[in-house]
């Protein structure tokens, strides 16, 4: 369809960069290099630092290129870096994240989501106040409840456990995952709900028939929120965590952790990435879903 | 008869302990918080050592030098405690004592015949209220001065020949002329704890034992040895570079490695900088203590052993504690560590700057242990806040640093 260029002048059009005025035009442009620069800088240091010999980096200069890169240092923090008495690095802890991550993924998001769907969807006794209650709990911090959740783990056998470091990541983001997806059922119209029951759906026909097809966005959301935060987490992988299995932050913490060692610059640098690689992916393939996601709800009075 | 079952018993009380200590060896848990490539193979020589005489070995380790062991005292309250542990702190080490927590090795200890081989600042670092519940593994010096020969002779001078401190401090114009950094230090704040320490240390042993050892005493806060010391921490701040604010003490040691600095007074685990890099003691570096030295900072590493619920439990760590204490394995320890091994005669196969520090320990007044085996954690956190206060603000008089000091004291053992 064209657009008459009478009119087109008086619509307004957003998320348009000004096209007319070449000064404002390239000072934007100019700022969102500057950003663009500043935000890449860091992962540019690593990058080269880990391309690096040790040797090269004694010389002090961070940003130069590397002057013979080798990925050396990458694969000696897959394969070989210390992090334990076996020198296994990294990759010993790469499915004990995954072995963490997969159960608590869904249990978090099918409790919560069903939680959700009940506060938003039907009339629940003292849902309000269960409501305030979970809004209370999200900001609790986990360090502050971490020795009664020892004792509690313990005596229900989930101590040093890999599956226990998945059930405490569950109980620990089930208030805010059941509140983000309260929200976001509210504003699923209730004819739909209603019609639903008027055609015989009851509490799981209309959450499996109606109001999990409609969702796919916010499942994308928390989804991405509880994998990033899953594995990147440390404290409850290592509070709660088989002792002969835990997750890689640990490993990674171990690999570039020492006082008065020998500090392996390139190689803490390829362990830092290689740790980080897996939920930059996630965003990468669904980044489009999460923002959706994200702003979805956002405009809801 | 008598006489038989008498004879028979004293051969039955001889054979036991042999008996047990042969047959009855089983498995302990490691905690263990070292991780870097030369820890690890330190490490592995005694878990060599262990396992081939029949013990089962299993280790958990876990990265941290913050000091409060949060991971092992988890592990202590979800009831899965590990059997040996590395954590120097004595509050601690106190505590867990407190609770009944700790073995008592002293008799086996005793037994061991190592005992006139261990340096006192070793020694102190051991035991917990008078009982031996630790066997060390290593030892650094806190204070020592590492220098680039190469550098040394560009400017001219010889850092050897220096007599005195102020001998020293009188070479720096001339090293400052050839574009030298004379002395380099890492102004973090545990660096800065430490850097003072060694300097109380090296003018006066006996204030550094009143102000950082296990009953400090207040009135010698306010002492000519305290003034001293951080009249000399002043000069040295004065001649730093602009580059010190919370620079790493490895990075630091590449300033000296590359000949942009002359020197860099720090821990000895400086060495292992200088192997990685390839530099030859003797040839391109060497080291020295201040010239003048009252007094050494000692580290100790050491493993604790918590209390074995049977005998099994209790031979197997005695096993792997008798083998740290073996001079081979101790010297082949801190080959790989670039530490220097615990026992004063264990001198045959290590290095010349091993040897100079095991030379000045056999002095039992010369070597202190570090103060974070020794003093209250509060305390310590305190000083380590005004010292850091102290280099940071070149109008702070030691009169000042001394007041904040004792008002720190009273705060934390008024309690």
């Amino acid at each position: 369809m064209k657009i008459d260029p009478s009119i087109r002048s008086q619509m307004i059009l957003p998320n348009r960069v000004p096209s007319k005025n070449p000064v404002s035009k390239t000072v934007f442009y100019l700022l969102l290099s500057v950003f663009a620069v500043l935000f890449a800088m860091p992962l540019y240091v690593m990058i080269v630092t880990s391309l690096k010999s040790m040797d090269e980096i004694r010389m002090g200069h961070i940003f130069a290129l590397p002057i013979t890169p080798s990925f050396d240092a990458w694969d000696m923090a897959w394969n070989k870096a210390a992090s334990g008495f076996d020198n296994a690095g990294l990759k010993s802890g790469f499915w004990n994240s995954v072995i963490i991550l997969i159960p608590s993924l869904a249990m978090s998001v099918a409790f919560s989501s069903v939680c959700g769907y009940a506060l938003a969807c039907w009339n629940v006794k003292m849902g309000n106040f269960l409501l305030m209650a979970l809004l209370v709990c999200a900001f609790i911090p986990f360090q502050v409840i971490m020795y009664p959740l020892i004792k509690m783990s313990v005596a229900v056998k989930l101590y040093n456990t890999s599956f226990g470091v998945s059930v405490v990541h569950t109980v620990l983001a089930l208030p805010i995952l059941t509140m983000i997806f309260k929200n976001y059922f509210a504003s699923i119209p209730e004819e739909l709900i209603k019609a639903s029951r008027v055609d015989g759906g009851r509490f799981w026909g209309t959450f499996v028939y109606v109001v999990l097809p409609l969702s796919p966005n916010i499942m994308i959301v928390v989804a991405i929120m509880q994998i990033t935060g899953i594995w990147n987490d440390f404290l409850v992988g290592l509070t709660f965590g088989n002792v002969k299995a835990y997750p890689m932050t640990v490993n990674l913490n171990n690999i570039t952790q020492t006082q008065t060692g020998v500090r392996v610059y390139n190689v803490y640098m390829a362990a830092a990435m290689l740790t980080a690689i897996p939920p930059l992916l996630i965003y990468f393939f669904s980044g489009k879903m999460f923002i959706r996601g994200i702003t979805a709800g956002a405009l809801k009075g | 008869m008598k006489r038989t079952l008498s004879v028979f018993l004293v051969l039955l009380a001889l054979a036991v302990p042999g008996f047990a200590q042969k047959k009855a060896i089983g498995d302990l848990l490691v905690f263990n918080n070292w991780s870097a490539a030369s820890e690890i193979g330190a490490l592995n020589v005694v878990r060599g050592a262990f396992q081939a005489q029949g013990g089962i070995w299993n280790d958990i380790t876990i990265a941290h030098d913050t000091g409060a062991s949060i991971p092992l005292i988890n592990m202590v309250t979800g009831g899965n405690p590990p059997d040996v542990f590395i954590e120097n702190n004595v509050s601690l080490r106190r505590q867990m004592m407190k609770q009944g927590l700790l073995a008592d090795l002293t008799s086996f200890y005793n037994a061991s015949g190592a005992d006139k081989f261990i340096p006192k600042a070793a020694k102190d670092a051991m035991v917990v209220d008078g009982k031996v519940v630790s066997i060390p593994l290593g030892i650094h010096i806190v204070g020592t001065m590492f220098y680039n020969i190469a550098a040394a002779k560009k400017a001219g001078v010889d850092p050897k020949s220096w007599k005195t401190v102020d001998a020293m401090f009188a070479d720096f114009p001339k090293i400052r002329k050839a574009g030298l950094l004379p002395l380099v230090v890492g102004a973090q704040k545990w660096q800065l704890d430490y850097l003072l320490g060694a300097l109380v240390a090296q003018v006066d042993g006996q204030v550094y034992d009143d102000v950082f050892g296990l009953t400090p005493k207040k009135a010698s806060i306010d002492s000519k040895g305290m003034r001293d010391a951080l009249a000399l921490f002043r000069k040295i701040q004065q001649e730093a570079d602009p580059g010190a604010a919370n620079r790493n003490w490895n990075d630091t040691t590449a300033l000296v490695i590359r000949g942009d600095a002359l020197m860099q007074f720090h821990g000895d685990w400086m060495k292992g900088e200088f192997i990685g890099a390839k530099k030859v003691l003797g040839v391109d570096y060497d080291t020295f203590f201040l010239p003048g030295a009252k007094g050494v900072v000692v580290t100790v590493d050491e493993e604790t052993f918590l209390k074995p619920n049977n005998d099994t439990k209790k031979n197997t760590q005695e096993l792997l504690a008798g083998i740290m204490l073996q001079k081979e394995i101790t010297e082949k320890f801190a080959a790989i560590k670039g530490s220097t091994p615990i026992r004063t005669d264990a001198s045959a196969n290590v290095d010349k700057h091993a040897k100079m520090v095991l030379a000045a320990l056999s002095d039992p007044k010369l070597g202190h242990p570090v103060r974070n085996i020794t003093m209250d954690n509060d305390y310590a956190g305190a000083y380590a806040d005004v010292t850091d206060a102290f280099w940071n603000t070149p109008s702070m008089t030691a009169d000042q640093y001394i007041k904040a000091l004792q008002t720190s004291f009273d705060q934390v053992f008024s309690k």
